[in-house]
C-alpha cells in the first residue's frame, strides 16, 4: 500500500486536534530493520506458530505459576511512586484477622505476579473499506476516526482513517497505539515510543543489568503482541541466558514468559544449570516439564518418568534432549555430591549425639 | 529616542557574538523578515539558544536598517574588529564560558568538587536570602542574564560553573531526586533558580526516556479474555472489523 510521508492529520473525537509527527508506516519499517539485527542467534519473535493456545493451557500456566515464586519481600519492595509516602501502621490483630489480612496480600501479590500474555506478533493491517475518489481535492490533511464510547477497550476500539485522496481505511497499528494513548491515556505509556528501544540504549541499559526495568517499561508501552514489544524481550532473554542472570527475574511477572520463551526455542539448559547451582531442584525438573508439554513428541517424554522424581527426570531429560550434556551433567553431579556430604554429615552427627 | 537607543543597543552584541566565536559549529544565512536585507553569515554559538540568537541577530538589523545610524555603526564597527576582549567582566561572574558535559562529569568524580561539597547533594549548604519567616514561593526566575551572574547569591546550580545540568550528567541530576519517592525535588527545597529548575526537569525525563535513570514503572494488568479466547482458534484483537 503506497503511502507518502505524511507529517499530520487531524482526529476528530472529543474535538479536532493537530498532530504532528511521522506516521506509522515509517515507524513499521524501522521496526523491521532493526528485528534483524538484534536478534544474531537463533532466538527470534513468536512469528511462526502461535503460542497462545499452549501458553494460557491450564497445566502450561500451573507450572509458570509454580516456577515464577512468591518471593514476598521481592513482590511487595519498596516502589518510589512519586507520592507522598505515610508512615507505617501498627495493629494488635486476632489470630483470624492476621489470616484474612494475609490471604489479602497473597492476592495481591498474585495480581502483581499476573504474567504478560505470551502472543504471536501481529500482522499489519491493511483493510480498505470504502475508496472514494471524489473526496480527493477535499482535505488535505488525514482524518482519523475513533470510537471513545465508555467501556469498549483498546484493542476492541474501532479506529478509521480517511486518506487525502478518499480512501477509508483501518488504522494501523501503530496510529491505533499513539490514538489509544491519547483518548484513553494510561500512566505509564508515552504517545511517542520511548529511546530506551533503540538498539544502543537497549543495549546500554542491559549492559547495566536493568532487565526487570526494560521489561516493565515495554509492558507498559506496548502490546504484547506488537513488534517492538517481542524484538525488546528478545534481546533481554538474549542478554539473560548470555549471563546467566536468569535469577534476577525470579519472583517478578516476566519470570513465567522468559522460561515459555527459553523452553518454546529449546534452550533452557544454561537455565537448567543456574537452577541446580542454586539447589533449586523442584524449579528445574518444573522447567524440564514444561519443556516437555511444550515439544510433546520429544524423546524424554516418552521415557515416562515421573514428574516428582527430581533428579531422575532431569537425568532423563539430559540423556535425550538436551543440547549442552556436558554442563547440566557436570552441574547435577556436583548436586548430588552436594546431597550426599550433607547427608553423611548429618549421619555422623547425629551419631555423634548417641541419636 | 534613537541617540539614547544607540546608547544601548550598539554594536557590543556583534562583538560579543564574534567574541565567543570559540565553540562554531556551523555558519547560517540569515535575511532579515522585514527588509528582506540578506545579512552575513552568523555564527551560531553552541549551548545558546537559538530564539535568542535570532532576537540578536534581529536587533542588530534593526539597527542597520536605520539610515542615519549607519555611518556611527560603520565606525564602531571597524573599532570593535580589532580588540576582541570581554568588555570588563569580573571572571567570578562571568558564565560565557560553554563548559561541555563531558567535563562536568569529570569535575564530579575530581577532588576539587569533594573538598568543595563532600557527599552531600549541591543544594544542601546553600542559603537562601528572602525577607521574613517564609520564603517566597517561586524561586528567581535566572541568575544568570547575558552570560553574567546578575545576582549577588547564585542558586547552587549556576553558582558552580561546572555544574552542568544535562540528561547524561546522572550524578548531579540524582542530587535533585528524592530518596524516598522518586520525585524531582521541588524547587523551594533544592533552592535553584526557575531556569534551571526546568534544564532539570527536561534533563531528568530524557534520562528516564533514554533508560539512564531507572524508576518504578506503574503496574499494568492485563485482562487475559482480550488477548485469547479458548474457545476460538484466533485472537479476537483485529480491529475495525
Amino acid at each position: 500500500m503506497a503511502a507518502a510521508a505524511m507529517r499530520s492529520f487531524s482526529v476528530v473525537g472529543l474535538g479536532i486536534h493537530r498532530f504532528l509527527g511521522l506516521t506509522g508506516r515509517c515507524l513499521d519499517v524501522e521496526c523491521i530493520t532493526s528485528i534483524r539485527r538484534c536478534s544474531n542467534t537463533s532466538y527470534t519473535t513468536y512469528n511462526d506458530v502461535d503460542p497462545a493456545p499452549l501458553f494460557f493451557e491450564g497445566e502450561v500456566q500451573v507450572v509458570l505459576q509454580r516456577v515464577t515464586g512468591m518471593d514476598i519481600d521481592r513482590i511487595f519492595r519498596r516502589r518510589q511512586q512519586e507520592k507522598k509516602s505515610t508512615p507505617p501502621k501498627y495493629q494488635f490483630l486476632t489470630n483470624e484477622e492476621v489470616d484474612e489480612y494475609m490471604s489479602e496480600a497473597r492476592e495481591k501479590a498474585e495480581s502483581l505476579l499476573q504474567m504478560p500474555p505470551v502472543l504471536k506478533e501481529r500482522q499489519p493491517i491493511n483493510t480498505i473499506l470504502e475508496t472514494n475518489t471524489s473526496l480527493q481535492a477535499h482535505h488535505t490533511d488525514k482524518y482519523v476516526f475513533a470510537d471513545i464510547t465508555f467501556g469498549v477497550s483498546d484493542r476492541n476500539r474501532t479506529i478509521l482513517v480517511r486518506e487525502t485522496d478518499g480512501t477509508l481505511r483501518s488504522a494501523w497499528w501503530e496510529e491505533r497505539d499513539r490514538i489509544n494513548q491519547t483518548y484513553n491515556p494510561r500512566p505509564g505509556r508515552n504517545v511517542v515510543m520511548p529511546k530506551l528501544f533503540n538498539e544502543e540504549n537497549l543495549k546500554s541499559a542491559l549492559g547495566r543489568q536493568e532487565y526487570e526495568f526494560v521489561l516493565d517499561r515495554v509492558c507498559a508501552q506496548c502490546e504484547p503482541d506488537s513488534s517492538v514489544y517481542q524484538r525488546v524481550c528478545v534481546c533481554v532473554y538474549d542478554a539473560l541466558d548470555t549471563h546467566h542472570h536468569h535469577n534476577t527475574l525470579y519472583s517478578t511477572r516476566h519470570y513465567g514468559p522468559m522460561c515459555f520463551y527459553l523452553a518454546w526455542n529449546k534452550r533452557i539448559d544454561s537455565l537448567l544449570v543456574s537452577l541446580i547451582q542454586e539447589e533449586k531442584i523442584n524449579t528445574a525438573s518444573d522447567i524440564v516439564y514444561l519443556y516437555q508439554l511444550i515439544h510433546k513428541d520429544c524423546k524424554s517424554a516418552k521415557l515416562n518418568i515421573e514428574h516428582t522424581q527430581h533428579v531422575e527426570f532431569i537425568k532423563g531429560y539430559i540423556e535425550e534432549d538436551c543440547l549442552q550434556r556436558a554442563q547440566v551433567q557436570l552441574a547435577l553431579q556436583c548436586y548430588q555430591d552436594l546431597q550426599h556430604q550433607r547427608q553423611q554429615h548429618q549421619h555422623t552427627v547425629t551419631n555423634a549425639h548417641g541419636l | 529616542m534613537f541617540s539614547s537607543c544607540i546608547n544601548f543597543y550598539s554594536f557590543k552584541p556583534l562583538k560579543m557574538l564574534r567574541s565567543i566565536g570559540q565553540g562554531v559549529t556551523r555558519l547560517l544565512p540569515v535575511v532579515c523578515p522585514t527588509t528582506h536585507m540578506a545579512k552575513a553569515a552568523v555564527r551560531v554559538i553552541e549551548g545558546r539558544s537559538v530564539t535568542k540568537l535570532l532576537y540578536e541577530v534581529r536587533r542588530i538589523q534593526w539597527i542597520t536598517t536605520c539610515k542615519t545610524m549607519r555611518c556611527e555603526v560603520a565606525e564602531e564597527e571597524e573599532e570593535g574588529e580589532g580588540e576582541k576582549k570581554e568588555d570588563n567582566i569580573p571572571p567570578e561572574k562571568n558564565r560565557r564560558q560553554i563548559i561541555p558535559v563531558e567535563t562536568s562529569i569529570k569535575y564530579m568524580q575530581s577532588d576539587a568538587y569533594k573538598t568543595t561539597y563532600g557527599d552531600e547533594p549541591v543544594w544542601v549548604k546553600y542559603r537562601r536570602n528572602f525577607k521574613g519567616g517564609l520564603p517566597p514561593t517561586k524561586t528567581r526566575k535566572t541568575c544568570i542574564r547575558d552570560g553574567i551572574l546578575a545576582t549577588g547569591n547564585p542558586c547552587p546550580v549556576c553558582r558552580d560553573e561546572f555544574l552542568v545540568v544535562e540528561y547524561r550528567n546522572l550524578e548531579l541530576i540524582k542530587q535533585f531526586i528524592s530518596p524516598f519517592n522518586g520525585a524531582v525535588l521541588p524547587p523551594l527545597k533544592t533552592n535553584i533558580c526557575q531556569k534551571q529548575h526546568r534544564r532539570l526537569l527536561v534533563a531528568v525525563n530524557k534520562a528516564r526516556d533514554y533508560g539512564l535513570l531507572t524508576y518504578d514503572v506503574p503496574h499494568r494488568h492485563y485482562d487475559y479474555s482480550e488477548y485469547y479466547q479458548p474457545q476460538q482458534q484466533d485472537d479476537t484483537t483485529e480491529a475495525g472489523r
